[in-house]
């Protein structure tokens, strides 16, 4: 079972096709939801029912809930006896990510990250240089008031500099560029840390983008037309996203678009996203499924998904091939992800993460569209996680 | 020998029994079955995932602790004390006004009954471009004369009224029914009181409404718990309750404390409220119904 758009679709579909081509044993059915959020509730429905897919694509945030319940098998064992792959192949941030109580519980078959995503002709047009390979969030919030643009002066704004999504997953990156901790503790968190002075600061420097910038649409124009349709249409000139995004984008022919990294702050410092094959405990041939997230995740298997842009394999040996860095297709500077993957830290892993997450977005988004100061949302984001965190179970032994 | 065996043998009451039966194991399959597990699932710590554990009155208690569970009762009776009556008493003018037989007046009746039969996702989709803050219809209206656009669901002051504005259009059931009361009415009432001198609206006032009273009530008494139960899927689909929690309904608050915060018991706690609610509801529109003396009675027989 995955999540996304029609063109991630397509990708997944012809990854089960070959699959299911090339032996006769074993049939794997593709079930496909379009929203994340949708297909986060379906998980919960599935598992609760006792009947969930064989295999689940699983983000990092959300898989804790249902290692802790038992429900995942662990792949560490199988991957440890596999002729095909072996762990030294993936990259070590992406896997650690995915490591539950001292074992490899999915197979990550990404590692991505959050990334700017600009508009080539957008910034032509304003006379301004693509963004370099190095920039300051000074340098980033210039360039983005440069290309915020009221054209027929009427008081309406034409075009956007920047569209981010105001979440605390967008935000978290920038706090660790600032050196702030996002958590108390990120292997065993007890509390958000949004109230400390440095973390805050970047909170400030985040809604700041709104409230004192203006260079990011205002609620009314977001809900009236989101960001990512504001970059697909033309009009908004730099949208941050992860790689998620290319399949969709590749389907762009009104302008050239390229990939950035983020800027900098006091430090360097993106954020880990990756997806992984999780293998359900209820499945009833669990060498069958095995040997399908084996597949996916062998060079054959995850060049398919590669080439279509949706991932940036976790093989290293296939983000390194042309299968991810084909100079034909856009972003032409898919290297940026790659060297990201130094730099990568990740929220912490905690069965409740994804409803901390979803309490903190509501107190960022109040702060970024002004309608509560930093500190209010800061203090009411921590308040309100706090049963969370006391809930949570960790990725560690208690 | 099938005759021995055949419906027409059947006495009256059982044939009408037999017709209902399948109705009546789907109530109890569907609706009773589900809603005593949930009663007994109130009563323990559920995440679907670990089995429950029993808890004793505490989903109840943490239920009636949390701000958003008081939060969303409020939102959830704020969108039925206003958008009913309006809805009911609508439907019922518009089917005075449509009463009469005009070469056009089938088309306007069709017209009303139309946004009724749209699914309940679709409408919601559409009133989502309609009430698009920018490039709405409705919005781009209000700026060309001159008047000032609500930003709607946008805004915590004009989501609730947004709701409450789209909810006035499927009102084709009210209007049906409405229509059939008001032609049940002998036209010779009206007559006689037109030449006593009674105008459009005494005759509404002092004719219609009171004989279609009870058949009002009912339509009152169905929409009002329609309203309550049935609100989730425009608000799930608009605006998942916001902006922050200004259209919260009690049945979103039961749908994110099961399917996202996996809290079944919450849920069930939840549930069971919004079972005693609608209960308080039926039972207080009754205690009126009984002093106006409608709808009680054989003849007017309602409940």
């Amino acid at each position: 079972m995955v999540f996304g758009d029609p063109a991630e679709f397509n990708a997944y579909k012809e990854l089960v096709d070959t699959f299911n081509a090339q032996q006769t044993e074993i049939h794997v059915e593709l079930t496909h939801v379009p929203s994340p959020k949708e297909y986060r509730t379906r998980l919960v429905t599935e598992f609760a029912a006792g009947s969930p897919p064989d295999i689940t694509l699983m983000n990092y945030r959300r898989y804790a809930g249902f290692a802790a319940n038992g429900m995942l098998e662990p792949l560490g064992p199988y991957l440890a006896q596999s002729a095909l792959i072996s762990q030294n192949d993936f990259y070590d941030v992406a896997m650690d990510a995915f490591i539950w109580q001292g074992t490899l519980m999915c197979l990550p078959q990404n590692i991505s990250s959050l990334v700017v995503y600009y508009n080539q002709d957008l910034f032509d047009a304003a006379g301004l240089p693509v963004p370099p390979d190095e920039w300051t969030w000074a340098e980033f919030v210039d360039t983005a008031v440069a290309l915020t643009q009221d054209f027929d002066s009427d008081g309406t704004i034409d075009q956007y500099g920047l569209g981010v999504e105001p979440s605390l997953f967008r935000l978290a990156p920038f706090i660790w560029q600032n050196n702030a901790p996002l958590v108390d503790d990120t292997v065993r968190p007890t509390r958000l840390t949004l109230t400390r002075p440095p973390t805050l600061a970047a909170l400030q420097w985040f809604t700041d983008l709104h409230n004192v910038h203006g260079v990011v649409p205002g609620r009314i124009e977001e809900a009236a037309q989101d960001s990512e349709s504001r970059f697909l249409s033309g009009t908004t000139a730099m949208f941050l996203n992860s790689r998620r995004g290319v399949p969709t984008y590749r389907e762009i022919d009104s302008f050239t678009w390229d990939v950035a990294p983020l800027p900098h702050g006091k430090t360097s410092a993106g954020i880990l996203h990756s997806d992984a094959y999780c293998l359900s405990t209820t499945a009833v041939d669990k060498n069958a499924a095995w040997s399908f997230i084996e597949f996916a995740n062998s060079e054959a298997g995850q060049t398919i998904i590669a080439g279509s842009g949706r991932t940036v394999p976790s093989l290293k040996s296939v983000a390194e091939s042309a299968a991810f860095l084909d100079p034909t297709q856009p972003p032409s500077r898919a290297n940026v992800f790659i060297n990201n993957a130094s730099i990568l830290r990740r929220v912490p892993i905690i069965s409740t993460w994804q409803e901390i997450e979803s309490v903190a977005d509501e107190e960022i988004e109040r702060a970024y569209y002004g309608d509560i100061t930093i500190d209010e949302a800061a203090r009411l984001a921590f308040q309100r996680t706090e049963e969370y965190f006391l809930r949570a179970k960790t990725a560690v032994y208690p | 020998m099938f005759e021995r065996f055949s419906i027409l043998r059947l006495s009256h009451h059982t044939r009408w029994r037999l017709l209902l039966l399948p109705y009546v194991l789907g109530v109890i399959i569907l609706v009773i079955v589900p809603a005593l597990f949930s009663f007994a699932l109130a009563f323990f710590h559920y995440d679907a995932l670990s089995p429950p554990v029993w808890a004793g009155r505490l989903n109840f208690v943490l239920a009636y602790t949390d701000e958003l569970f008081a939060l969303s009762i409020r939102n959830s009776l704020s969108l039925i004390l206003i958008p009913v009556p309006l809805r009911v008493f609508g439907s019922f003018l518009l089917a005075r006004l449509m009463q009469r037989n005009g070469r056009f007046l089938s088309w306007f009746r069709s017209a009303i009954y139309l946004p009724s039969v749209v699914p309940a996702a679709a409408f919601a989709l559409a009133w989502l471009w309609i009430l698009n803050p920018l490039y709405g219809p409705v919005n781009l209206l209000l700026t060309a004369i001159g008047l000032p656009a609500p930003a709607w669901l946008v805004d915590p002051v004009w989501a609730k009224p947004a709701l409450v504005l789209m909810g006035l259009w499927p009102i084709g059931e009210g209007f049906i029914v409405s229509l059939a009361a008001l032609y049940d009415i002998p036209p010779e009432l009206e007559d006689a009181a037109r030449i006593d001198g009674a105008g459009a609206v005494a005759i509404i006032g002092h004719i219609l409404l009171p004989l279609t009273a009870p058949i009002l009530l009912l339509l009152t008494f169905r929409d009002a718990i329609f309203t309550f139960q049935e609100s989730f899927t425009h608000i799930y689909l608009m605006t998942q309750g916001g902006p922050y929690y200004a259209t919260y309904t009690l049945p979103l608050f039961i749908y994110e404390q099961g399917f996202d915060l996996r809290a079944f018991g919450i849920a069930g706690a939840a549930l069971w409220v919004m079972y005693a609610l609608t209960g308080l509801i039926v039972t207080v529109l009754y205690i009126i119904a009984k002093q106006w003396n409608v709808g009680t009675t054989e003849e007017t027989f309602v409940l």
